[in-house]
């Protein structure tokens, strides 16, 4: 006998559904803040360490993006079992504003935690025909690539326009989320 | 059980999860970066140690409030029972105010943080004289802490274009979803 599988369909489960989300999401980028720490010392004779801690990182993240913003319907079975279905129409209102709420939180938390982004990311972007000069000479006379520099500078930039993209409510990742957990459901009756 | 008892305990068991997770990637990832920075001393070996039981006896506090979610719950509701919301419309421009104001609160703890760091920042420099690196870092935590205070005053004020702006996206985007 096939088990009946567990579908979100009350309030409270939108809610946490698109609460798990958010916090899914928050906690992947905490881990993709240590990719700074771990590459640096790439250039040092702990490569083998380096890559074991690279790949216990992407296992990480991967088990946080499948478990808690793909696939979380287990945890909210585990949070919210037993509530009383709304219509599919109330469903769909309450995980829209629910996680557009959220990943606006989200966004303001994060823009107030690392201010700092901000700033190197105004001087990278103001800095950045005297640093591509510079990296040019250092690559074509000196022979060498500046890799932490790059990658510091290309993590400020990526981490201001995620804020920007999550204070804006993020509406293609919405639209996306909602479109796939409602075409889903729909499949699944 | 009523509307607001499962609201508040869906919260807190969200929240639990969330340092749950968070604990256990640190107590896995961050001896790792330690060591990967090159800190492999008997003194690192020491602070690590001392990391990782801090770490469990916080992680067996959130365990302890997973467990005793329900009783917490019934604290934070008491027992009077609260009306459900009639309608998620009506709630969207109160959630972005609340929201704003958590994240202007949030602008404002990290500024206080920022302050000090300016303050020890003046501090070093007028006892070492340490030149343009200590100008650039005065600089940055000068434009950082205006940031946070402009953004904080603003949120705490509840923000009223941005929760407008919101609340007028989110209803367009009740409307896409719909078709």
């Amino acid at each position: 006998m096939k088990k009946q599988e567990f579908k979100a369909s009350g309030q409270i489960q939108m809610i946490a559904k698109s609460l798990v989300t958010v916090c899914g999401i928050y906690i992947a980028l905490i881990v993709i803040g240590y990719w700074r720490i771990g590459p640096t010392a790439i250039s040092s004779q702990t490569k083998m360490f380096n890559v074991f801690f690279i790949s216990i990182q992407l296992l990480v993240l991967g088990i946080v993006v499948v478990f808690m913003i793909v696939n979380n319907d287990w945890l909210i079975k585990k949070i919210v079992l037993n509530e009383e279905p709304i219509p599919a129409e109330n469903q769909k209102k309450w995980f829209v504003s629910s996680l557009r709420i959220g990943l606006v939180l989200c966004g303001l938390m994060l823009l107030a935690g690392s201010a700092e982004s901000l700033v190197y990311t105004a001087k990278i972007i103001v800095g950045l025909p005297i640093w591509g000069r510079k990296l040019f000479a250092d690559i074509f006379y000196d022979g060498r690539f500046d890799w932490s520099q790059l990658l510091k500078n290309s993590f400020n930039v990526f981490k201001t326009a995620l804020i920007a993209y999550l204070i804006i409510g993020a509406p293609q990742f919405v639209r996306w989320q909602t479109k796939r957990t409602f075409t889903q459901g729909v499949e699944n009756e | 059980m009523n509307k607001m008892h499962t609201l508040a305990k869906t919260l807190i068991t969200i929240a639990a999860v969330y340092w749950l997770v968070l604990l256990a990637i640190q107590i896995v990832i961050y001896p790792l970066a330690m060591l990967s920075y090159g800190y492999g001393g008997r003194g690192s070996w020491g602070g690590i140690f001392v990391f990782m039981i801090v770490q469990i006896v916080i992680l067996l506090v959130v365990l302890q409030v997973i467990y005793k979610r329900n009783k917490i719950a019934d604290k934070i509701v008491g027992i009077e029972e609260t009306a459900s919301p009639q309608s998620q419309v009506e709630w969207i421009g109160f959630s972005y105010r609340l929201i704003s104001v958590i994240a202007g609160l949030y602008c404002f703890y990290r500024a206080a943080g920022v302050v000090g760091m300016l303050i020890f920042d003046f501090w070093r420099h007028k006892m070492a004289n340490s030149g343009m690196a200590a100008d650039s870092q005065i600089y940055s935590h000068c434009v950082i802490t205006v940031i946070l205070l402009t953004g904080g005053v603003y949120l705490l004020c509840g923000a009223p274009h941005f929760v407008r702006w919101q609340v007028k996206k989110t209803k367009e985007m009740f409307m896409d979803c719909g078709k």
